[in-house]
This record gives C-alpha cells, structure tokens and sequence, in this order.
C-alpha cells in the first residue's frame, strides 16, 4: 500500500463520511498530480480493495505466528480468524461502513472485499485440507471445492451483520460467529450425510 | 472444533445437565398432568374453557431460558404452578452450547488485553462447569486457584427478547391487562438484566460478603477486579459439594444443623439488617462441606428491599395480626393484596387466603427453633399452594394482587425453605430479626 496516497485519503473518508469528488480533486488537496494516483492504483474502488485487503493481511500474518492458533482445531481456527478479523475491523469501523456505502450488492461491481476474497478462501481451504487430513472435516470430493466459497458467502453475511449490529460491545456479532461456525462445522464434519452417501451407494451397488 | 464440543462436559457439567434435564420432565410433566386438571375440576366454571387451558399448557411448555424463569416466578406467586415443581423450572436457566476456545481468548483480549494465558500461570480452556448464562473455568495464578466465570455474548439482548416472549403467555395465563402485568415485568427485568452486568455483580459480591463475613459456618470467594470486567470475573475457587451430592455422603445431624443455621442465618442477616439480599436461592448457588460450612455463590441477582415494603410486609408476620382483622386488613391494603374498591365478597376471600397463608409460613417464625425437616409442614404448603391454583377466584383475579417487590422475597423464602427442607435441618429462627 502506498500509504502517502492511502492515509490522507483514508483519513478523509473517515472525517468526511464519503469519497472525494474526484480523483483529481483528492490529488490536488495534496498539492500532487493525478496521474500520481493511478501509477498506484486505477481508482478509489481498487484503493478501497488494497486497504481492505491489508486489513486481513495483518490479522492471518499475526494469527500465525500465534501458538495457540496453530493449535485449535479446524473450527476453533476459523471462529479465530473471524474474531481477530472482525476486532481489527473494530478500530476501523467508521472506514468500514463509508466503504460500505460504495457496494453496490451487485456481483459483477467490483466492491471493497474483493481483494480480500482470494485471501480468505485460500485460509479456509488450508484450514479445512488439515481438517480433512487429521479426521474434523469430512472428506467429500463431490462438494469440498465448494466449502471456500460458502465460508466465502459466511464471511460477508458476518460482516452485514456486523455492520448493522446496534448491540452492545457488539455482542451480536459475536454470537452470530459462535453459532454459525459451530453448525457450519457441524454440517461438515463426518456424520449422517457420508453414512447415508455409503449406505446410498451399497445399495445400488448390490443389486 | 466439534471434537472439543462433545468432550468439554466433564463429569461435573454432565451431571448438572442431567439434573436439569430431569427437572425439566419432572416440570414438563407437571405442566401436562396440571394443564388437564385445570380442564377438569373446572369444566363448570364457565370462565376457564378448555381451549384456553391447552393454550396455556402450550405455550409454558415451550418457553426457554429467563422466558421460562418469569413465566415461572410469576405463576409461584400465583400459586398456578405449586411451588415444588416450578423451583424445577428454575434449574432449567440459559442453556447454551460452551464458548469456544478462540471466544474466550478474544473475549479476554476485549477487556483486559491480554488472553487467559498471558494472565495465568495455568488455565484450563475446558469450563468445569456452566453458570446461568456463562461458563466457569479453572486457572492458577500465584499458587492460589482461582474460578473464572466468562459471559455468553448476547445474553443481554436475549433477556430482554425471551421477556418479550412471556408477555402474551402472562395475559393468557392471568388475563391481565398489559398496564397490570407491567408492575411485574419491570421489576423481573431489572433484575434479569443486572444479572447480566458484570460489574455490578462484582461490586456486590464484595459488599455483601464483607457485611456477612462475621456469620459463623459462611465462606465467601475473594474477588479480583484487577482481572474482572463486563462479561469477566475473576474469584478464588471453592471446594464443596452440590446438595445432592452432599446429601448422599449422609452427614451428621449436627452438620445439617449447623448448615442450616448458617443459611438461616445469612438470609436473616441480609434481609433485617442490610436490606438486600442474594435473591437467587436455589441450591446450586451453594456448596456444602463436611466441616459443617457452606460457601456462597453468585450474587448475580440481588434484591434491595424498600423500607416501605419491608414495614408492610414483616408487619403481617406478627403474631398478633391473626387476631386482630382490622390491622389485618391495613396491611393487606398496603401490600396491594386487596384495594379499597374491592367488593366484600373479594375482601373476604383475600383475607381468608391470607390468614392461612400467614398462619403457615410464620410457623417457623413463631418458635425459637423449628424443624425443616417436618413433612407435615411442607406437605401443608404445596397443598396450600394446588390449592389456591385451583381457585378460579384467585387465578381469575381481575387485578394483580401482591406488591412487585415480592417476587423476588417470597422466592427467596421458598427456596430457602426447600434446601432446609432437604437438609432436615433445625434451626433458631430468630437471628438477627428485630423484635416480632
């Protein structure tokens, strides 16, 4: 990130509650020239994106290095990630919800989590191929490449929570991550579904 | 992740699950066995049909967490639901799967910015047990042990919402009007929601086992605000049984006594003397020892009694006021048992009520010692209590009957009443009471 354009620029999103008119005009408060900005990025959009990306950045950078991290379970990895994620996302949360503003909701707008998508789903799927390998996760060839996209589509709903969450200390927010990772992992944990998957195939095959 | 799920009920926690499992069929079962008897001993009074006894059975029967504590406080106190089962339902309190790891680190990391580990010498991520709505974990610091007990997030948002809930079953259940129920909702809502305020429960912890330390046979926890906060709090862990446990080592008579003494004596104590009270009497909020001692937990819900109530109320515990209809009748108007408009037919019957009532429950009051462990004793309250649930007159009140600040005395005493009962214990009564 190159943080001469990206901290005034995000301390002016902060104080004024939205973008800057233009690019040019959010230059020339810097007393720079405008193609300046886009040596480094091709609009606000993509400096939304690189700024939110960081963000996660830091978190898994931190978490790593974290002993107990490395010593959770799939699930308690993942609930980890959301709680340090979204405490970080806490000290931003002004930042966060002028981005916001700018998501259109649309799929094929680009919007300020973008760049945070691959990221996130590559720390997903490394927790669940460990999951896998030692037993927590159930190994389900036909359905497993879909996981990091629907932890994908969990992330964001968090986040819309989150976002409208008006309790107190954020409290809801907290409770959403506990009982939708618990029962995501209840989902995907060995149980009834690979019995019934065996049990499905044993009888057509004994025919 | 689902692994540590399965595995963190230790043989402790899986015991209490069990117990309030139990409780809660043992309840279930009542609500279905009473919910019927209320169609059929009053098939004749036209104001009770059956439709509207299913729908009650119906609906208390799906209530959870503090919707099922009120719904339970309130029908004790209408003596709809006969005491003994509904201090069943009371064991039957937030039930929530246990934090997980990564939760408890973050929530330590919000308040005190430092995980369990970096506080700690030791600390166990496995709950050793679940309280009303958090869980309670092991740690050492110092070589002393220490009992840290964590909040569940959101517990506050959800008292308020499952209140919500009991509201319509209330109406149903009493035919109140909304203006009627809300004496009652504010006063169990305050104390369901100070219940969930940390610091709070802290300061009083400190406060009220300072004034009761001098009671002989009571031990408190120390408490660390240094690493408490708003969902943390940190005490020094006592050793002791659950009363069902104790119960089975089958102690002395003197032990029991002294226990009993003890506990009459620290509800004594605070009622008289310092005017609030631990207000949560029901046996797992204390351990028993062998030696004779019992600790206290929890002083999540603690309840000030008003000067103007307290006078009210222990006025109608002299004995005097049996003989003497007029004073009877004075207190009763001040406690908002009856009002001055109400007919003489509903006078009567509340007075009537009030004196068996009283001469009941001021038995032991009224001796220098008395035997908790007299069966005739408590088979003549539980009857009194089917008995007045049975009444279309009393349920079908047309207006709240009993002042709010009530509730939570009159639970207190029962359920001080059902351990000493389980104790058999015997005990002098007048401890720390002012003169009757």
């Amino acid at each position: 990130m190159i943080q001469s354009i990206a901290e005034p620029y995000l301390a002016y999103l902060k104080t004024n509650g939205h973008r800057p008119t233009t690019v040019f005009q959010f230059m020339q408060g810097l007393e720079k020239e405008e193609t300046e900005f886009y040596e480094s990025y091709n609009s606000f959009d993509a400096l939304d994106k690189a700024v939110f990306q960081q963000f996660f950045d830091d978190i898994m950078a931190s978490l790593s290095a974290d002993e107990t991290y490395t010593q959770y379970d799939a699930g308690q990895q993942l609930a980890a990630v959301y709680y340090t994620w979204f405490e970080k996302l806490k000290l931003e949360r002004s930042l966060v919800k002028v981005m916001n503003k700018y998501d259109t909701g649309f799929f094929w707008d680009t919007n300020y989590t973008d760049g945070t998508e691959e990221q996130f789903k590559a720390t997903v799927k490394n927790i669940l191929d460990d999951g896998i390998d030692n037993g927590q996760v159930a190994d389900r060839w036909f359905v497993n490449d879909w996981y990091p996209q629907l932890f994908w589509n969990q992330a964001r709903y968090i986040l819309h929570v989150w976002l409208h969450d008006n309790s107190k200390e954020f409290s809801r927010t907290d409770a959403t991550i506990e009982k939708l990772v618990r029962f995501s992992f209840d989902l995907i944990q060995p149980n009834f579904i690979d019995s019934g998957w065996d049990f499905t195939q044993y009888i057509f095959k004994g025919k | 992740m689902a692994e540590e799920q399965s595995k963190i009920p230790t043989s402790k926690i899986e015991r209490t699950g069990k117990f309030m499992r139990t409780g809660l069929k043992v309840g279930g079962n009542y609500v279905k066995h009473y919910a019927k008897k209320l169609v059929n001993k009053d098939t004749s009074q036209e104001e009770l049909d059956e439709a509207n006894a299913k729908d009650i059975y119906d609906t208390l029967s799906t209530l959870k967490g503090s919707a099922l504590k009120v719904a339970q406080m309130l029908s004790m106190d209408r003596g709809i639901l006969p005491a003994a089962f509904s201090n069943q339902f009371a064991q039957a309190q937030h039930k929530a799967p246990p934090l997980s790891g990564p939760l408890i680190v973050k929530t330590f990391r919000q308040y005190l910015k430092k995980s369990p580990q970096e506080i700690f010498d030791t600390f166990d991520m496995k709950a050793s047990h679940a309280a009303s709505i958090g869980q309670v974990h092991q740690a050492t610091k110092d070589g002393k042990t220490l009992a840290i007990k964590i909040q569940y997030p959101g517990v506050g948002d959800s008292v308020i919402s499952d209140l919500n809930l009991v509201r319509p079953v209330a109406r149903r259940m009493f035919g109140w009007k909304d203006k009627d129920l809300d004496i009652y909702f504010e006063e169990v809502k305050a104390r369901l929601v100070e219940e969930t305020d940390y610091q709070l429960e802290l300061q009083r912890s400190n406060e009220i086992s300072k004034e009761c330390a001098h009671i002989p046979n009571l031990t408190f926890a120390t408490y660390y605000p240094e690493y408490s906060a708003n969902r943390i709090i940190t005490m020094s862990w006592l050793e002791g049984m659950h009363l069902d446990e104790f119960l089975e080592k089958n102690p002395s008579q003197e032990v029991r006594d002294k226990i009993g003494q003890a506990l009459w004596d620290f509800y004594n104590f605070q009622i008289h003397q310092l005017k609030k009270m631990h207000a949560d009497a029901h046996p797992g909020n204390y351990l028993f020892r062998e030696d004779g001692s019992v600790a206290i937990l929890d002083f999540g819900c603690v309840k000030e009694i008003p000067t103007r109530f307290y006078d009210n109320y222990f006025s109608m515990l002299k004995p005097d006021i049996l003989h003497d209809d007029e004073k009877l009748r004075q207190s009763m108007l001040a406690a908002q048992i009856i009002f001055e408009d109400d007919s003489k037919e509903e006078t009567d019957l509340y007075m009537g009520i009030a004196k068996e009532a009283l001469n009941m429950v001021l038995t032991p009051f009224h001796q220098e010692e008395f035997d908790f462990s007299s069966k005739e004793y408590f088979d003549q309250i539980y009857d009194y209590g089917e008995k007045m649930g049975r009444n279309p007159a009393v349920r079908n009140s047309r207006v709240p009957r009993g002042d709010a600040d009530g509730i939570y005395l009159n639970r207190t005493y029962f359920g001080l009443f059902s351990i000493l009962h389980e104790l058999k214990a015997k005990v002098k009564t007048r401890n720390y009471m002012p003169e009757l």
